[in-house]
């Protein structure tokens, strides 16, 4: 008789989720699935509602990365407005995204990830956290807690708070930067860029130590999504989806964001919340493709930034052009973060960055808005319809953990199948299944929207495990 | 370790202000920032203690929490010392426990300064936005509680800006 093993809730990631891994007969593992077990429904409470509340309502998605919801609704409304943010406006709203990419990218690496990195995946949990790391690697842990303040420090300034801010408006933003801003958060930029590189370093240094993990943490062949600028480079605000093959060729180059669903499928499933979004030329579930840190350094031809491209060239010689691990997610998140910071200081000292000419105003002048960028996990879509007063009639989110669950799901079978035996199962087994999906960083509280009606299933089973009835919709 | 230099008073009230009674510790935060007597003082409100925080409690002569207790008759509140937490297990990853912050104080920046923990009774944490009538009639208290006990500590308020209260 077959049996299942449950991991729940999965630790250290954003939001609630499980794990079932099946077996057969022989104890092997057969199947693994991630299940996202909770909901949210925004499309559904955002209908009614004028569009100019829309980016104040859509940051309540998140807690963890509001300002990149922020961001690609206001975009959304942008194009509903029909105005462009004046040159300022979109180099501020740039600023906090990259901000917010900076401390999420941290909070993943350091917080959430480097107690597996540091003390391996066989490890006593009890010290696997960061209390743990603080102990045995002060430096890395002050890095960590250093990196993310930098960055919830800036979006806090420009925004009034940490969480939630409702400076990014359609239109542009809210209010000009003062000079006293800008200096102060210059002022913090060597610092954190020094803690990014010393984080590069470690990491790079320890390479070799998780040579195993890199070869059985998603590793396989897939398609990567990212958004690049007009040279080709990374742009975590604005440009074209890029799209590569396994082989480093291009699927897609120069697509045009609002044109997404001409690419890009969505398909439910009735064992998790979370949709999953696929490659449509290749159908579903084949279409897999990866979104994020890796997908951005794979997908662009340069970071554009000169440290984070010294970083990438050497990433490139350690582990490839298109390297197939998930595992190397977290040395991309380190460049992404980088180059954040980099680019931060580069907007910062921009001639015109204090300009008071920050916002653009309009009524309503279109029907219809997609807005994108690059959040902390891959690229986020937002699309609204509206009627000729504004009010919003529908409205759909693709998100990045959405695009990346197809990945996700294999990952975690890989590993199972790789790390799980039924007749003995240890507890470094089950923090390798639970340490793949945090590779990716999945953010379960942005992404568990649904595609039109809502997968339910609901069995009734039997003690030997018999489903003896079952109720789906 | 970094030496550790002692500057003002902090106090950092938490919670979820869409959970009732959950958010007592921001709604504190936000009379104590604006309260003249705690002028030198940071006062922060929070969602819930992170790592980040550990930086600002190693600067600090002394720390006030004001945290929710389900555990407390509502609209009480009790003041205790907190500990430094022994097991490092009671970190979770992002967000930290009273003693565990200390810990982290301790072990990144050479120290933290005496903690005290304001723990409020609640009635209700379900969702919703504000207070429930008797927590919200305790909250001048507390209010009055936390001054005495930075006056105490503090005799000569330390010159310094006064953070207001942030989402975090």
């Amino acid at each position: 008789m077959t049996s299942q093993i449950v991991i729940d809730p999965v630790t250290r990631i954003e939001g609630h989720s499980k794990i079932t891994i099946h077996l057969d007969d022989a104890g092997e593992v057969t199947d693994a699935q991630f299940h996202v077990t909770q909901f949210r429904g925004f499309e559904r409470i955002v209908v009614g509602r004028p569009v100019h509340e829309m980016p104040s309502i859509m940051a309540r998605i998140c807690g963890i990365c509001p300002v990149s919801h922020l961001v690609a609704s206001a975009k959304a409304c942008d194009e509903i407005l029909a105005v462009e943010p004046p040159p300022t406006g979109a180099d501020l709203r740039r600023l906090m995204n990259l901000a917010q990419i900076v401390q999420s990218n941290a909070l993943s690496f350091f917080h959430l990830s480097s107690p597996d990195l540091l003390f391996g995946f066989d490890a006593d949990p009890a010290k696997r956290n960061i209390i743990g790391v603080a102990q045995a690697d002060p430096q890395l842990a002050r890095d960590g807690i250093g990196v993310r303040r930098f960055g919830q420090q800036i979006i806090e300034w420009l925004g009034g708070k940490r969480i939630h801010p409702a400076w990014v408006v359609p239109g542009g933003v809210d209010a000009p930067l003062s000079a006293e801003t800008r200096d102060r958060i210059l002022s913090t930029l060597p610092e954190a860029i020094a803690s990014i590189e010393r984080a590069l370093t470690w990491y790079k240094s320890n390479l070799v130590r998780w040579e195993e993990e890199a070869a059985s943490f998603g590793e396989f062949r897939s398609a990567f999504m990212g958004l690049v600028d007009r040279a080709g480079n990374v742009d975590h605000y604005d440009g074209w989806l890029r799209v590569m093959d396994a082989d480093g060729r291009l699927l897609a180059d120069r697509v045009d964001p609002r044109t997404y669903q001409d690419y890009l499928g969505e398909a439910v499933e009735p064992w998790s919340y979370l949709k999953s979004t696929y490659w449509k030329v290749l159908g579903y579930p084949a279409g897999v493709y990866r979104v994020g840190p890796l997908a951005r350094v794979i997908v662009a031809g340069q970071m554009g930034t000169p440290r984070a491209d010294i970083e990438l060239d050497e990433f490139r010689r350690r582990v490839g052009r298109v390297p197939a691990s998930s595992f190397h997610y977290h040395y991309a998140r380190l460049i992404d973060t980088l180059h954040a910071a980099e680019r931060i200081e580069e907007l910062l000292r921009g001639p015109d960055i204090l300009s008071p000419r920050v916002r653009s105003f309009a009524g309503i002048n279109s029907n219809e808005g997609i807005g994108v960028s690059e959040a902390p996990r891959g690229t986020l879509l937002h699309h609204y319809r509206v009627d000729d007063d504004g009010i919003v009639q529908w409205a759909n989110l693709v998100i990045a953990t959405g695009h990346n669950n197809l990945a996700m799901n294999r990952s975690v079978r890989q590993v199972a199948q790789r790390y799980v035996k039924s007749a003995k199962l240890t507890e470094p087994m089950l923090n390798r299944v639970e340490a793949v999906i945090r590779c990716y960083d999945p953010c379960l509280s942005c992404s568990t929207h649904a595609l039109g009606e809502m997968a339910l299933q609901i069995q009734l089973v039997a003690p030997d495990g018999t489903v003896v009835d079952e109720l789906m919709r | 370790m970094t030496a550790r230099a002692a500057e003002g008073s902090l106090v950092i009230g938490y919670g979820s202000t869409l959970r009732g009674d959950d958010g007592v510790g921001w709604h504190a935060a936000r009379l104590l920032a604006d309260d003249p007597r705690l002028a030198g003082t940071v006062v922060l409100a929070r969602h819930q203690l992170t790592p980040e925080l550990a930086l600002d409690l190693s600067r600090a002569a002394i720390a006030v929490l004001i945290d929710a207790d389900p555990s407390k008759p509502p609209g009480t509140f009790a003041i205790e010392p907190v500990r430094r937490s022994v097991e490092p297990s009671s970190a979770w990853s992002h967000r930290l426990d009273p003693g565990a912050l200390v810990a982290l104080a301790e072990s990144l920046y050479g120290g933290a300064p005496d903690v005290w923990l304001v723990r409020v009774g609640v009635a209700s944490v379900e969702i919703e936005d504000g207070l429930t009538t008797v927590v919200e009639a305790a909250v001048p208290a507390i209010v009055e509680a936390v001054v005495e006990l930075v006056a105490r500590a503090t005799p000569v308020a330390a010159a310094r800006s006064t953070d207001g209260p942030a989402d975090a």
